[in-house]
């Protein structure tokens, strides 16, 4: 069988596919409810993304190493242990640690255990490949979820609120609805159309 | 014909001790990193608890804060015990004195935590049931008082302090935790509400009442004190004022009590 | 001390839902098995779990069942699994892996009745086949489109039509590169390129360069130059015609400005989309620069 011997992607693909050419939210599609939900402003995109990015880089580090263990009845359930173990981990060690930041995100990272994409990519990747790949995978993945998160938060905040990181741009709020979750949606379609624009706009 | 499960009982062993072991670590994990954040976490809200009464009692550094904890003692009727900073009273319901212990010398000026644990140890069948802190200049006069209440809002309990002053005119008012809705119950917290609480004395409380709509003083003015009500969130508001009243009151008794 | 116990307390209530779930998976899995396609067990293994529904199936298991029992289902849905899981998928499904790209059929030909010259009047049965036996068809050049819409009746997904000038138009939207059109066409005309294209060739270049001068004015007439010109090297000759790889062509990317585009004298090399049009060259001028031409 061919995917005994699967050879990981070259490091520099697998850097760079998580930020664009498989970017989780703009192309594959996935954790859309958080992005709708928590970008209504760069900060809190920001807090999300990076919250985010922490807990996939470990949890695809353990499930790298763990992964010939690992029964295959069982994965599943296992990666959600690895997940949860991991948030709460990061909850506990943030709340004691630096409780100014947690006061901003705590009420976010609670959520990720439910992500898509972060089971997703152990799924796929963690638990086929070895260490280095599977970090540099989740790390990229993370990053690119950081970045769409950034992104549509910034879009959002300043369309939406005349902001940026709360600092007032402009006296006015030139389109409300974008702050309001249908907003997001809009903001995720227009960026996902654009991408696909920048991707393919030069052949069709 | 039942074709046969390729899943063996040894593979069936192999599942479960998979899981249990998965399950195991991560508890063990989550257990050492617990131990390891959770007195540093007790000891940031702690802080912040300090910070909040300073602020709220408008103190500066050099003053005191003393922290009376309450506790109720086992038997028929129950006592109630407080916790001094050195020694622990027991009274009975009525307000009588019966009984006091000193306290170690080691546990007369540690963390509240450690002087609560001496309590829970020796007498084990108490427990803890509510707490005032009193302000102290250095020369030893007392400025004010923060008591801890709690009210059951629209959804769940809802914990504030109140501060008051020597003369028990309150100070401020600060919701410490709440699960009121955003947007509605949410707005107790906002200081267009709380800051109504500003300057009411003990004696405005009985007749202290929670008004809805147009401000009625440009109406008809009257004598009482009025707070009025967040729109949308009657019952978060009247908790909050039914819960300062009981606060305040209470307070009043049991510094009688224990002065 | 408290937070000891704490930490213990859920240390050993977790272990017993370890034991006591790991116990019931096993205990599920060994007495309701079901006897199912092993590569279907095997497919689901390999996709993300993620359950996201972008394939367009009710989840992973449902896709993979579907991928394996039924031909027509493509192995390459899985969006967020990518390329290399459509490559597996593909290998245990049992599907040609050439499933896996995205091709558009295209039609090498652009002789449309405004360039090429007509030899005789064909009065018989109206299709392609039929006139191809009488001496190739029509039309001067013998390796053209006969425009008699054979391939258009092949086509399951009314993505062709005869169009305007006389020949073949194939809507790249409709078009999902069955290839049906392919073995339809008797002049061996119609070719599948990769979707994601930079160039096309619009003549099959069967034929001398002087014999295609005199039939048609929108022939290859293999001059080579554009395989000279190409920096990527992804067009060769091999002593029939042109041939172009498409791969080392998007692979190299738009830095080459399509030089092979510009230097083609006859038109028929062309970027997409940029057909010359004939009410563009109703009276060419000698000399001009190809450069223009385009829409």
């Amino acid at each position: 069988m061919s995917f005994d011997k699967l050879q990981a992607p070259p490091f520099r693909e697998l850097l760079w596919r998580g930020f664009f050419s498989e970017n989780p939210v703009f192309r594959l599609a996935l954790s859309l409810c958080p992005a709708v939900a928590v970008t209504n402003s760069v900060k809190n995109g920001l807090m999300m993304g990076l919250a985010v990015w922490a807990v996939q880089v470990l949890s695809s580090l353990t499930i790298a190493i763990f992964r010939n263990f690992i029964h295959d009845k069982v994965r599943i359930p296992i990666y959600t242990i690895v997940i949860a173990v991991w948030v709460t981990a990061m909850d506990m060690t943030l709340a004691a640690l630096a409780p100014k930041i947690y006061s901003e995100i705590g009420l976010y990272i609670k959520l990720i255990v439910a992500f898509a994409i972060i089971i997703s990519r152990l799924e796929l990747f963690a638990s086929k490949f070895p260490l280095i790949p599977s970090v540099l995978d989740g790390f990229s993945m993370g990053l690119g979820f950081l970045f769409a998160m950034v992104l549509i938060g910034a879009i959002r905040e300043v369309l939406g609120n005349g902001t940026i990181w709360g600092v007032t741009l402009i006296e006015v709020r030139p389109i409300l609805f974008l702050v309001l979750p249908a907003g997001g949606f809009f903001t995720i379609g227009l960026l996902m159309a654009a991408l696909n624009w920048v991707e393919k706009g030069r052949h069709v | 014909m039942k074709e046969k499960s390729p899943i063996t009982a040894k593979e069936m062993w192999r599942i479960t001790l998979n899981l249990t072991l998965v399950c195991f670590s991560a508890a063990l994990i989550l257990g050492v990193v617990f131990n390891l954040t959770e007195p540093k976490k007790r000891s940031q809200i702690a802080a912040n608890e300090k910070t909040l009464i300073q602020k709220l009692l408008n103190l500066d550094e050099k003053a005191k804060i003393l922290e009376v904890r309450r506790y109720l003692g086992p038997g028929q009727p129950p006592t109630i015990g407080y916790l001094l900073s050195d020694e622990l009273r027991q009274y009975n319901l009525d307000g009588k004195f019966l009984k006091k212990w000193d306290l170690p010398e080691v546990f007369q000026k540690a963390p509240t935590q450690e002087r609560d644990e001496w309590v829970e140890k020796e007498f084990p069948e108490s427990h803890f049931v509510g707490r005032f802190f009193a302000a102290q200049n250095p020369d030893g006069t007392l400025t004010g008082y923060v008591t801890e209440g709690s009210q059951y809002g629209f959804k769940s309990l809802i914990r504030f302090f109140v501060a008051l002053s020597q003369n028990f005119q309150i100070r401020g008012v600060e919701v410490i935790s709440h699960e009121e809705d955003p947007g509605l119950g949410d707005e107790i917290t906002k200081p267009a509400f709380k800051n109504q609480f500003l300057g009411i004395r003990l004696e405005d409380l009985q007749t202290l009442k929670l008004t809805k709509g147009p401000k009625p003083e440009e109406v008809a003015p009257e004598k009482e004190k009025q707070i009025y009500a967040v729109t949308g969130a009657t019952i978060s508001s009247q908790a909050l004022v039914d819960g300062v009243k009981q606060a305040v009151w209470h307070l009043e008794r049991r510094l009688n009590v224990v002065r | 001390m408290e937070l000891t116990s704490i930490a213990i307390w859920g240390l050993a209530v977790f272990t017993l839902l370890g034991i006591f779930f790991g116990f019931a998976l096993a205990a599920t899995a060994r007495r309701f098995y079901v006897v199912v396609n092993p590569n279907i067990e095997k497919i689901h293994r390999w996709l993300p779990s993620a359950n996201c529904g972008a394939c367009g199936f009710a989840g992973c298991q449902a896709y993979a069942e579907a991928v394996v029992e039924h031909q027509e289902v493509p192995s390459n849905l899985c969006i967020p699994g990518g390329k290399e899981t459509a490559e597996i998928v593909a290998e245990l499904a049992g599907k040609a892996p050439g499933l896996v790209e995205d091709r558009v059929a295209l039609l090498r030909c652009h002789g449309t009745t405004a360039y090429v010259k007509t030899q005789a009047n064909y009065l018989g049965i109206q299709t392609c086949a039929a006139a191809s036996l009488v001496f190739g068809g029509p039309r001067a050049c013998k390796n053209g489109c006969l425009g008699l819409a054979d391939c258009v009746r092949a086509c399951p997904f009314d993505a062709m039509r005869i169009g305007r000038f006389g020949i073949v138009e194939i809507d790249a939207e409709k078009c999902t590169g069955c290839g049906l059109c392919i073995p339809a066409c008797p002049k061996k005309i119609l070719e599948l390129y990769p979707r994601l294209h930079r160039i096309e060739l619009s003549c099959v270049a069967r034929e001398k360069a002087s014999a295609v001068r005199a039939k048609c004015l929108v022939g290859c007439t293999t001059c080579l130059k554009c395989i000279n010109v190409c920096p990527a090297k992804a067009l060769s000759f091999d002593d029939v015609t042109i041939h172009i790889d498409h791969q080392a062509c998007i692979t190299y990317g738009p830095t080459c400005g399509e030089a092979c585009v510009d230097i083609c004298p006859t038109f028929v090399l062309h970027r997409l989309k940029q057909l010359p049009l004939p009410e563009e060259r109703a009276h060419p001028v000698e000399g001009e620069t190809t450069k223009g031409m385009a829409i």
